[in-house]
């Protein structure tokens, strides 16, 4: 399921670009207790379950053992301090004490045990210890449980799950509306709100219109809005880039199982120009699955227009309507996009004007697997290699994906090359998020992974 | 000129002393790539070699990591420079990801590209913090334009457009205690600018066309003469006098260095001085528009340019020990923003922090206090004048 | 083809003929009257159309106008013509200034002819629009016809350009409206009367541009289409939607060029030819109705006036009829005054005096007749008689002179006296015979079969007649005829014994039958010295003969038989040649149907 999800890693300590308005004549200090903000998605959840949650969202309910920086430096979490074998390979996590759940069961190394999954063995050496078994060296293991998949929780039998986050679910209605309130008990101290609206399944229009009414407090906002805001005097926060819009080619369509006529569909996109006018030039173009911030050698994977290689390309093809093997006809392509998310109509639409001016016929439409899809994957992981490993499960590559045996840099630009060989996988852009911040709202800081920090977010109640 | 004579001597002392630290933080990098790059060629090939620098690393480090690699690899039996028969071209590409440093050679031969990386954690930054923040507290408030403060043993003295003024805290808040009327003889220019320097009980004051000494212990004295020129900086980062255009609102660019000699530096508004290396260095804010760099062999970087006509230099603990705080780019219709750079290597990167005021910045000097500044702000609302005290502190 | 026939012939081709004329001249005079008529609404139309075309043309540019001078327009001309222009500030403009202007298409396009926002495919920003630097000013430029390219296909537009200029910089603005079939809906149609709208947007024809008209039936439009295209002028073609004439429609089609002069689209005016056929065929039926009163009336006129006419006529050709076949006495019963009673009273003196000639011919020639039957028994009878009183005198004589021998002079006188008897009965006997010949009795009759026997019955005189060869040429399909088989075959015989008495060194008799229409003819030629014309001429006639024995009552035999058979019977010859008797005898034999 495409999912229009927004993700919010802030991975260098520099936002880039934090506009402030403030009408008062003093700046406050000192963050007061107390309110409700109100924010809205455009996600609609359906399940408590954090793996149908947002990423962002989930450690507000949700703990894990482990949470990194923007340098991805592993810190205490639930887990107080850890230590391991000379080979890496056996760790060690010694649990925070007195930590307990929303329900107020305890949270033991069991209960965490039995939420760390993908490992060779995790089990709970005592109380409060969790022991993890790897079969490789694993020197990275702390950052790496620090990853989505790696929430510690409690399942009950009629499958709610339940956290032991800074705040807890107190109102739930599916795909419509949450009421998280604090966690007064909660270990990292008690946040400054009361509680969160959470508001789901608004467009990004709808949250746009909102924020400037002042019915919420934290929206997404696209790069268009987030201008009309920024003109309008609001606070936008644009993270880094790490949202990947990408064009998938299904496989077994016969009309795009050509890998010439893929390769030049690939040659005819010009991302400059949807980059600068489109996207108003947030995020950046590219080549690669993982953004440049995250691995550093982005650059190496080509994402320049060469149209006159794209004609060429046409030009060997055969006619459309050719039957060209036994069970392989050419004829009119078909794109597909996600009708919620207003970016991808127009972007679409400019890729098959392009894809035209090379020769192709590309035929656009909203919902369905069509011949082509715009997907707009978000990051999972701040480890390239978790990453990589998401992105192949998201394009149905995971029989094919291989995973770096070493881990050095030139292994993972294999391992990414290797996914995008058969030009299956277009990469187009990154995108950053964008939200919104009504003028109540105070120490906006998320976090590497896009948490989103609400627990040390303040309002300001009186307005100004 | 004048002015480039002063530099190359400078240039050539940072040259010279270096930043060893920065060279050795590099070598494990160097030698890696340099030795895979080797691997991957033929033995005494001949290569072009080129650099870019998409990562943060500074541009003395940048200079000095291309010079090593080159040496590296001709120690490693590649011909560097010389275009051969394979035309082989090797791009070193200086990139960087959340783990560190990543450096990319790319090495074409005809159509054939190899890739090869070498990864480093990112050296720690010179000083401890990791960050600051501007404190920004309220003074005091009047009708009259407040042209500047100065603190003045527990008392503050205030100059605004027609006194200098002398205030004490009482019960939290400042009171006016004494208060002398500046002879001025002609009307002030528009946009009238002023500064205040204290050594005790006495206090200068340098206002368009006139310079007034006056003492306020006891009871306030003033005596003001016709001159222009102001103090730049002060103690061992003193730019010099330079010389306010009369009946204008900048300083011309006639500067007399500490040394007595005359240099001539673009017209500006204000000026920053901070450190490169043990030289001292200024950004001037241009009357032009552009902020110019002085002293320093460092090219002018895009974050300078995006700072106002008001730029006041600080040394702090915090972050690279200097830093600049910047006016916004604004003009007097609408709120203004003060915003704190760390100066690194001579360039300066946004903390990301800034205070707000309630209308332009009308006035942004440095304090006598090491990391403190003051600023005043028109209200836009009332059309009173604040003035503020603005501190660099390294909480997080 | 009798004279009512002939007379009813020329009536009803004089009616049929006139009503004709006069239906062929109104057709054609309604048809002309039609086709201007239709002309004349066909040019109103396009007019209407133009006229139409134009108000929208002005409609679009002061559109155009409004949103080139609005503030709108000024912000982007300034925008996009910076040293470095932010497209990304303006790329949805064009929609919503489209929206608010009531406009199809709009795009905002930049001095360097980019495209800064298209309403009508957003996607387009930065490509370049073609065709804007000439002319240099719009302002006073028309509306035009252009090819608007959409994400999924073509349209027709109407458009028209503005420029706004801000100092150096330039900014177009498209604005425009889909010329469809909805367009058309504005104009006021007289009935009977439709317009369509073909957008020639493709390279070949193409059903689905045809708006308002089903895939198979605009496939009838093609060949119009096409020659407008080709041509690049107006044509006219006329389609038949069913089999029914009255569901034709006439269509003129009407390029619409675009700037480039190149048909953009085709205006089809249709007009009904329900009406004109309608009223053509209410001519024809009305003619057709006419000339067949008039026919009617022909037929009543033919049958008056050969009453008139032709019964007279007729009765007067009865009359001739009667005469011809022997009753003299026909009279015509006209009274008229005119010509007719004229030629009627001619006629009946005619047969007056014909049958008073009659009588007396036929009393001479009865006179005659019994004169030459007198002479005949006198000359017949003579011949035995003479012998008869030769053998009694000499009887007498004997037995007054010769008693001795009287016995045998009795003897021999009565041998002689009887066979000089005998001759004279014979002689009786012919005339007698001749006299009495009863009516024949008619039944079928195969006449190559009485040929055959009578050959067969004279078989052995022919072979010993100075070896006369017999000869038939017999027609195996003759059919049969109804005849008196006895007679027949006794005319036969007889002209068999005439045709061997010519022959007396022998020769050839040649018998020959064959059809001919509805008479069966029979020949007998023969091979003899032949006869003269005059002896043809009475040939025929009885006692006459040229055989110096003989009644010559053979051929009279034969004419009458053939006579009472109602057939005819004559002779061809010539001196020398031999002679060559053809009897022509009718199949039927129905009284008064024989035709010779």
């Amino acid at each position: 399921m495409q999912r229009f999800a927004w993700q919010l890693p802030a991975l260098i300590s520099l936002l880039a670009g934090l506009t402030g308005l403030s009408a008062s004549a003093r700046a406050e200090t000192r963050p007061r207790y107390g309110g409700r903000l109100t924010v809205e998605i455009h996600d609609a959840i359906t399940f408590t379950d954090p793996a149908a949650w947002p990423p962002q969202l989930v450690a507000l309910v949700y703990d894990r053992l482990v949470t990194v920086d923007e340098r991805g430096e592993p810190h205490p979490a639930l887990a107080a301090s850890w230590q391991h074998d000379p080979d890496n390979k056996r760790w060690e996590f010694r649990l925070r004490p007195g930590v307990k759940f929303h329900d107020g069961s305890p949270l033991n190394a069991a209960a965490a045990a039995a939420c760390l999954k993908g490992w060779t063995s995790v089990t709970a050496a005592d109380e409060d210890v969790v022991v993890v078994q790897t079969e490789n060296p694993a020197p990275d293991l702390p950052a790496r449980l620090a990853g989505p998949g790696n929430v510690i929780l409690r399942r009950g039998a009629d499958g709610v799950t339940t956290g032991s986050g800074p705040f807890r679910i107190a109102e739930w209605q599916p795909g419509r509306r949450a009421l998280l309130t604090a966690n007064d008990d909660y270990w990292g101290g008690r946040p400054y709100l009361d509680d969160i609206e959470l508001q789901m399944g608004h467009s990004p229009r709808d949250q746009a219109v909102d924020l400037e009414l002042g019915k919420a407090d934290l929206v997404e906002l696209t790069p268009d809005d987030a201008r009309r805001a920024a003109q309008r005097g609001a606070r936008t926060c644009v993270s880094a880039p790490a949202e990947l819009l990408t064009l998938v080619f299904q496989r077994g369509h016969t009309a795009v199982e050509d890998a010439r006529l893929r390769q030049a569909v690939a040659l005819s996109i010009d991302r400059a120009a949807i980059h600068n006018v489109l996207l108003l030039k947030q995020g950046e173009s590219t080549g690669a699955l993982l953004p440049g911030w995250l691995t550093g050698y982005a650059f190496l994977f080509p994402a320049a227009r060469d149209l006159d290689r794209a004609r060429q390309m046409v030009a060997s093809l055969p006619k459309s309507g050719t039957r060209i093997t036994p069970s392989i006809t050419l004829g009119r392509i078909t794109l597909s996009y996600d009708a919620a998310d207003p970016l991808a109509r127009p972007i679409a639409e400019r890729i098959a004007l392009n894809a035209r001016e090379a020769g192709v016929v590309i035929q656009v439409a909203a919902g369905g697997p069509l011949d082509l899809r715009l997907a707009r994957i978000p990051l999972r992981s701040l480890d390239p290699e978790q990453a990589l490993a998401a992105y192949a499960s998201a394009f149905g590559m995971t029989a094919t994906f291989k995973a770096p045996t070493v881990p050095s840099p030139e292994a993972r630009f294999e391992a990414e090359q290797k996914l995008l060989e058969d030009g299956r996988v277009v990469p187009l852009f990154h995108v950053p998020q964008i939200m919104g911040l009504g003028p109540r709202v105070r120490n906006w800081n998320p976090e590497p992974w896009g948490d989103w920090r609400l627990a040390d977010v303040w309002l300001e109640l009186r307005r100004p | 000129m004048v002015g480039s004579h002063l530099r190359i001597p400078l240039l050539t002392i940072l040259l010279l002393t270096g930043d060893a630290a920065s060279g050795q933080r590099f070598d494990g990098l160097v030698q890696g790539l340099a030795q895979k790059i080797a691997a991957a060629l033929k033995p005494r090939a001949s290569v072009t070699l080129s650099f870019r620098n998409v990562s943060s690393m500074s541009a003395a480090d940048t200079s000095l990591t291309q010079a090593a690699m080159e040496r590296e690899l001709r120690a490693l039996g590649l011909a560097v420079g010389d275009r051969g028969p394979d035309g082989t071209e090797v791009q070193v590409t200086f990139s960087e990801n959340p783990r560190g440093f990543i450096w990319v050679a790319e090495i074409r031969t005809g159509d054939a590209r190899a890739v090869a990386m070498e990864e480093a954690p990112k050296p720690p930054p010179a000083s401890g913090a990791t960050s600051m923040a501007i404190e920004k507290k309220l003074m005091l408030e009047q009708d009259r334009q407040i042209l500047d403060l100065a603190t003045m043993g527990r008392g503050l003295l205030l100059l605004d457009s027609e006194a200098v003024s002398l205030y004490e805290s009482a019960g939290g808040e400042w009171q006016r205690k004494l208060s002398v009327r500046i002879p001025a003889a002609r009307p002030w220019p528009r946009d009238l600018r002023g500064r205040l320097v204290t050594q005790g009980d006495a206090y200068q004051a340098y206002l368009p066309g006139l310079t007034c000494n006056g003492n306020a212990g006891g009871g306030m004295s003033i005596t003001c003469r016709e001159a222009s020129l102001w103090p730049i900086g002060a103690g061992p980062r003193m730019l010099g006098f330079a010389q306010f255009a009369p009946a204008r609102n900048y300083f011309d660019g006639r500067v007399i260095a500490p040394n007595g000699s005359t240099v001539s530096v673009p017209a500006f508004f204000s000026a920053a001085g901070f450190q490169v290396g043990a030289s001292s260095a200024w950004a001037l804010a241009g009357v032009d528009g552009q902020t110019h760099l002085y002293n320093t062999p460092i090219k002018n970087s895009s974050a300078w340019a995006a700072m106002g006509s008001g730029i006041v230099g600080l040394e702090s603990d915090c972050g690279g020990r200097f830093q600049v705080l910047a006016a916004a780019a604004g003009d007097g219709t609408v709120t203004d923003s003060v915003s704190a750079y760390d100066v690194m290597d001579g360039a300066p990167r946004s903390t990301g922090d800034a205070v707000a005021f309630p209308g332009p910045v009308t006035a942004l000097w440095p304090a006598a206090e090491r990391g403190a500044a003051f600023a005043v702000s028109r209200d836009l609302r009332s059309g009173r004048y604040a003035a503020f005290r603005l501190a660099i502190t390294c909480a997080h | 083809m009798t004279f009512r026939t002939r007379l009813l012939v020329v009536f009803a081709a004089t009616i049929a003929s006139a009503v004709a004329m006069v239906v062929w001249i109104v057709s054609v005079s309604t048809a002309r009257v039609f086709e201007q008529l239709e002309a004349e609404r066909t040019a109103a139309l396009v007019q209407q159309f133009q006229k139409e075309f134009v108000l929208r043309g002005e409609e679009i540019a002061r559109a155009a106008q409004r949103i080139a001078d609005s503030d709108a327009a000024l912000r982007v001309a300034i925008d996009v013509n910076r040293a470095e222009p932010d497209y990304s500030l303006h790329v949805n403009d064009a929609s919503a200034l489209a929206s608010s202007h009531g406009l199809d298409f709009l795009e905002l396009v930049a001095g360097d002819g980019s495209i800064v926002s298209s309403a009508q495919w957003p996607a387009r920003f930065a490509y370049k629009e073609a065709g804007l630097t000439k002319p240099a000013d719009w302002t006073s430029q028309p509306a035009f016809l252009k090819r608007e390219d959409l994400p999924d296909d073509a349209a027709l537009a109407l458009e028209a350009v503005r420029i706004r200029i801000v100092g150096d910089a330039r900014l177009y603005v498209i604005a425009g409206r889909r010329l469809d079939a909805a367009f058309l809906t504005s104009l006021v149609l007289p009935p009977g009367m439709r317009v369509l709208l073909y957008r020639n947007l493709e390279p070949a024809f193409s059903p689905q541009a045809l708006a308002g008209v089903a895939a198979p039936d605009a496939e009838k439009f093609a060949p119009l289409i096409e020659q407008v295209r080709r041509e690049h002028r107006e044509a006219t073609i006329e389609i038949r939607w069913s089999s029914d004439a009255a569901s034709a429609e006439a269509f003129h089609a009407i390029p619409l060029d675009g700037r480039d002069r190149r048909p953009l689209g085709v205006l089809l005016i249709g007009s009904s030819r329900r009406q004109v056929v309608g009223l053509m065929h209410s001519i024809r039926n009305v003619g057709l109705g006419v000339g067949a009163a008039g026919i009617l009336l022909a037929l009543g006129l033919a049958g008056w006036a050969t009453a008139r006419v032709t019964r007279p006529v007729k009765q007067l050709a009865a009359g001739a009829g009667e005469v011809a076949r022997g009753n003299w006495d026909a009279r015509v019963e006209i009274n008229s005054s005119d010509e007719i009673g004229d030629l009627a009273r001619a006629f009946n003196q005619m047969t007056r005096q014909l049958a008073e000639q009659r009588e007396r011919l036929l009393q001479s020639e009865r006179v005659a007749a019994w004169r030459e039957l007198a002479r005949r028994l006198a000359h017949e009878l003579k011949n035995p008689l003479f012998p008869l009183q030769i053998t009694v005198e000499n009887l007498e004589r004997a037995k007054r002179e010769h008693p001795d021998q009287f016995e045998e002079v009795f003897r021999e006188s009565t041998t002689t006296l009887l066979a000089e008897l005998a001759n004279l009965k014979i002689i009786i006997g012919r005339f007698s015979d001749f006299a009495k010949m009863p009516a024949p009795q008619l039944e079928p009759v195969q006449l190559n079969d009485l040929v055959r026997a009578v050959l067969k019955l004279f078989e052995a005189q022919l072979a010993a007649a100075g070896a006369i060869r017999p000869e038939t040429d017999l027609d195996a399909r003759l059919p049969a005829i109804q005849a008196d088989p006895e007679q027949i075959k006794r005319a036969l015989q007889n002209l068999v014994l005439n045709a061997m008495d010519a022959m007396p060194a022998g020769g050839t008799l040649r018998i020959q039958t064959r059809q001919y229409n509805s008479t069966v003819i029979l020949e007998v030629s023969d091979t003899g010295q032949g006869l003269t014309r005059e002896e043809c001429d009475r040939l025929f006639t009885p006692y006459y003969t040229t055989k110096h024995h003989g009644t010559g009552l053979g051929l009279a035999i034969v004419q009458s038989v053939v006579s009472d058979h109602h057939g005819t019977i004559s002779v061809e010859s010539q001196p020398g040649h031999g002679a060559t008797f053809r009897i022509e005898l009718p199949i039927k034999n129905a009284a008064g149907a024989a035709r010779a």
